[in-house]
């Protein structure tokens, strides 16, 4: 059976309901339910449901009320439906409806079944709907009766039927139909006039309990309180929670933000309540997650499992008072509660922690991205990555006809990927017709875009080329452009056809500055590129040793933050071989030593690889290294045999 | 036929990406370990003496479960101080303050015969099968956001998020998992294994 508050084609209606369009089968479905209204014609409602039991209360139409949940007595379900209201957000916003129109019905209060506990609200809408069902089948929407007049929302199309049965008669009753333009009466409204006086006795409650000048809302002992004892409010446990949340709720939600409300309700004594899990005031931690001082002395609290319900809540709470509860005769529930409430620092009228450790504490909770480190060029001794950059940005910027034919043959794969990043704009539509990102392709691999946009062979790619704006990528030895991350790796496939080879991937972040001639745009964008690089082809006889299999852009137009700690230029300059890729070299522009977040990942790391304490770590890295990790890392290496035993966490 | 396999090898490369990306950073958002999805944890591999070359930030090489640790120490960098010895059961306890998301990622074959780490008899099964013994070039790029929970809902929250952002361009070189291909009905296995990882966050 579907619950009293369900649709209009709810279990109410199903007699009238179950045979749309059809209005003379209609009639004929349920004679029964006819005789009981009095009236043959009438294709009423199921019968006996209405005015039996607490489903058919507190809703006039019986049609979008809300069911109150049974065996509450008439005067708990009143108060219980009130502080629902107000607990929580109990008003509904009357949406405009473009597509609705509303009319205004007089004649009801007149009529036979003006005495049927809905008024004979439903009556009179299946009459209508029946009425004026004529060419199609019309639905009535949103209905209400309010004084002597129903008003119903139908659609825009409908209404004209709906008027055109204006001064058909009702039950004996004619009735007046016009169209209005007024708002339609609200039945939460209409609650809330019931219940206005439950709202004002709460809000009496609170304003008698909150210190504007502490900033304090005094919830204790509220079994004590007459205003709400004489509100029935202590007579069940789920009503007394209820009434909780109404107070917390009007407490808390008088203020524009929650910084104001911050700062103007920062501490709660719900002392003397007799709670026994806080699982019965939990709501607090939703309307005041900032609290920064709760009072629950003198309760019944007798574990911690008792208050783990808000366990990380109150992300704030300086102080806490649990005196008087049998849970602070147990053994080391400090511990516990300290970790709970990161900002904890007063537990009953004792200091447990130092505002310094708390700040320390809440700190260490923020996450902290991954330390930065220059580029990482593992890419074997005859540098070849190095070299094939400083060769391949120059010539994708001048000639990339001819970067293709020295470094891409009949197998090599080139594919990018725009995304468009909120941000700078630039326009995209040079890039986006061949953008492979496979993200947005539907249908994964049947995507036909799948292969449209994947250029394998130089001539494809080559081709391709042509259709992209000019570039103009920085120097690969400018500092503070690149980050370059490369190594080499096995189990290529040997172009010669037997055994497996070496591969070299590099990944590059940079940017370059476009110029788009004709739609005369100019710009910087950013971009990633990987490339795979393995060993050329014997024939025809290759201008290098090793070929492109693989080059992936994508152009994503990221614009760092002013504090990323992106760092610098790693490889070196064009004619000054490196000596050891696997160190980069210092750049020119020094890593953001001002992040002192990064310098403390930093030691951190570099006493993880060495072993050395953090101090001698920080000496390492502040000192020649300049906190240059690799440097320190490097320079580490070489004093080793030098550094004192002290110098190491675990003297060897 | 060259050009079918040529197909076949792009189709399902396209799909075996979608598959990796859409696990790995569901994984990485509901502070999930990822070291399963690399070559170390694989037996095959390990028989094979076969590692993954983790680099995170430009950092040196890293194992799995260095880079498990390093992921949980950026959600929270406390939890570190009391590191699990088992990291299948780390951090789930962690609330999700570090969002990856995910704009774009193309992938390319760049070894349609590939071969490392199988048997005879793996090799013998997938011989000639295109779209299966793929080596596999994945480029992912979108953000990493940073966030603070609010009491302990556990929920990201992306308005805090949004004040601190970065740029995230991860490139994986995949290679097949031969268990999974040999095994009938191992829908729930990871089909493609993480050879090379280069992470950047910047």
């Amino acid at each position: 059976m579907a619950p009293p508050t369900g649709p209009r084609g709810g279990p109410q209606r199903t007699g009238g309901r179950s045979s749309r369009g059809g209005g003379i089968s209609k009639r004929r479905h349920n004679p029964l339910k006819t005789d009981r209204d009095g009236d043959v014609t009438m294709d009423a409602p199921a019968a006996g449901r209405s005015g039996s039991g607490p489903g058919a209360r507190g809703s006039r139409d019986g049609r979008g009320g809300r069911g109150l949940s049974r065996g509450s007595t008439r005067v708990s379900s009143r108060v219980a439906q009130n502080l629902r209201n107000y607990a929580g957000d109990g008003t509904v916003a009357s949406k405009a409806q473009f597509n609705r129109t509303t009319l205004k019905i007089l004649g009801l209060r007149s009529s036979k079944v003006a005495d049927k506990p809905d008024g004979g609200l439903r009556t009179l809408l299946d009459f209508l709907e029946r009425k004026a069902s004529k060419d199609k089948q019309i639905t009535i929407g949103k209905s209400i009766l309010d004084g002597d007049y129903v008003w119903i929302s139908v659609h825009k199309d409908d209404a004209q039927n709906i008027l055109h049965l204006n001064g058909f008669v009702f039950t004996g009753s004619p009735l007046t139909i016009t169209e209005t333009n007024e708002r339609m009466p609200n039945k939460e409204e209409q609650i809330s006039k019931e219940a206005a006086e439950t709202k004002q006795k709460l809000t009496a409650v609170v304003a008698k309990r909150y210190d504007p000048q502490q900033k304090f809302l005094d919830l204790s002992a509220l079994g004590s309180d007459d205003i709400l004892s004489s509100m029935g409010t202590f007579d069940s446990q789920n009503l007394a929670e209820k009434a909780f949340k109404a107070l917390v709720h009007l407490a808390s939600s008088s203020y524009k933000n929650s910084e104001e409300k911050r700062e103007a309700l920062q501490a709660v004594s719900l002392a003397r309540n007799n709670l026994n899990d806080v699982d019965q005031v939990f709501s607090l931690a939703h309307s005041l997650p900032d609290l920064r001082r709760l009072d629950l002395s003198g309760n019944n609290l007798d574990s911690l499992s008792k208050v783990a319900k808000w366990k990380y809540r109150f992300r704030y709470l300086e102080e806490l008072h649990l005196t008087g509860n049998p849970l602070v005769a147990q053994e080391n529930y400090l511990v516990e509660l300290l970790q709970w409430f990161p900002s904890l620092q007063n537990l009953n009228g004792q200091q447990v922690r130092t505002p310094e450790q708390v700040a320390a504490g809440l700190r260490a909770l923020e996450p902290t991205p991954l330390p930065q480190f220059p580029s990482n060029l593992r890419d074997g001794d005859a540098n070849v990555a190095t070299i094939f950059l400083q060769n391949f940005f120059p010539m994708f910027d001048t000639d990339r006809a001819r970067l293709v034919s020295e470094f891409y043959d009949e197998d090599s794969w080139f594919s990018l990927a725009a995304v468009p990043n909120a941000g700078r704009p630039l326009e995209w539509r040079s890039y986006l017709k061949f953008s492979r990102n496979i993200q947005r392709f539907g249908g994964a691999g049947r995507n036909p875009g799948l292969m449209q946009r994947l250029f394998t062979g130089g001539n494809l790619i080559a081709d391709m080329w042509k259709a992209l704006p000019v570039t103009r990528h920085p120097g690969i030895d400018q500092p503070g452009q690149w980050l370059v991350d490369c190594h080499t790796f096995p189990h290529l496939a040997d172009p010669s056809g037997h055994g497996s080879a070496m591969g070299l991937i590099i990944c590059v972040n940079g940017q370059f500055e476009e110029a788009d001639a004709s739609a005369n745009l100019f710009g910087t964008r950013t971009f990633s590129r990987t490339f795979i690089l393995g060993p050329s082809k014997p024939f025809p006889p290759p201008k290098h040793p090793y070929r492109v299999i693989s080059d992936q852009l994508t152009l994503h137009d990221w614009k760092p933050q002013a504090e990323a700690a992106v760092q610098a230029p790693v490889v070196a300059p064009i004619g000054n071989p490196i000596i050891n890729p696997a160190i980069a070299p210092v750049p020119a522009v020094a890593p953001a030593v001002s992040d002192e977040v990064l310098k403390s990942q930093m030691i951190q790391e570099l006493s993880n690889r060495t072993g050395m304490t953090a101090e001698y770590s920080m000496l390492c890295l502040s000192g020649a290294a300049n906190w240059n990790f690799d440097l320190a890392l490097k320079s580490f290496e070489e004093t080793r045999a030098n550094l004192p035993p002290q110098a190491f966490i675990t003297a060897v | 036929m060259a050009v079918t396999d040529h197909e076949e090898n792009v189709r399902r490369s396209a799909e075996a990406a979608k598959e990796f990306v859409e696990w790995y950073y569901s994984q990485l958002n509901q502070g999930k370990p990822v070291c399963s999805a690399y070559v170390d944890k694989n037996k095959s591999y390990q028989s094979a003496s076969i590692k993954a070359d983790i680099t995170i930030n430009g950092s040196p090489p890293i194992t799995p479960e260095e880079w498990d640790a390093k992921l949980l120490s950026q959600r929270s960098p406390q939890t570190p101080s009391q590191p699990s010895t088992d990291p299948t059961t780390t951090n789930l306890m962690i609330s999700p303050k570090v969002h990856f998301e995910i704009d774009s990622y193309d992938v390319h074959v760049i070894n349609a015969d590939y071969r490392a780490g199988a048997t005879p008899a793996q090799l013998e099964k997938f011989g000639t099968k295109p779209g299966v013994r793929m080596m596999l070039m994945l480029s992912v790029s979108g953000s990493v956001a940073f966030g603070t929970t609010t009491g302990g809902s556990g929920d990201f929250d992306r308005a805090a998020a949004t004040t601190t952002k970065q740029h995230l361009n991860d490139t994986f070189i995949l290679v097949p998992n031969w268990d999974a291909l040999s095994r009938a009905g191992s829908r729930n296995t990871r089909r493609y294994l993480v050879f090379s990882h280069t992470y950047r966050a910047y």
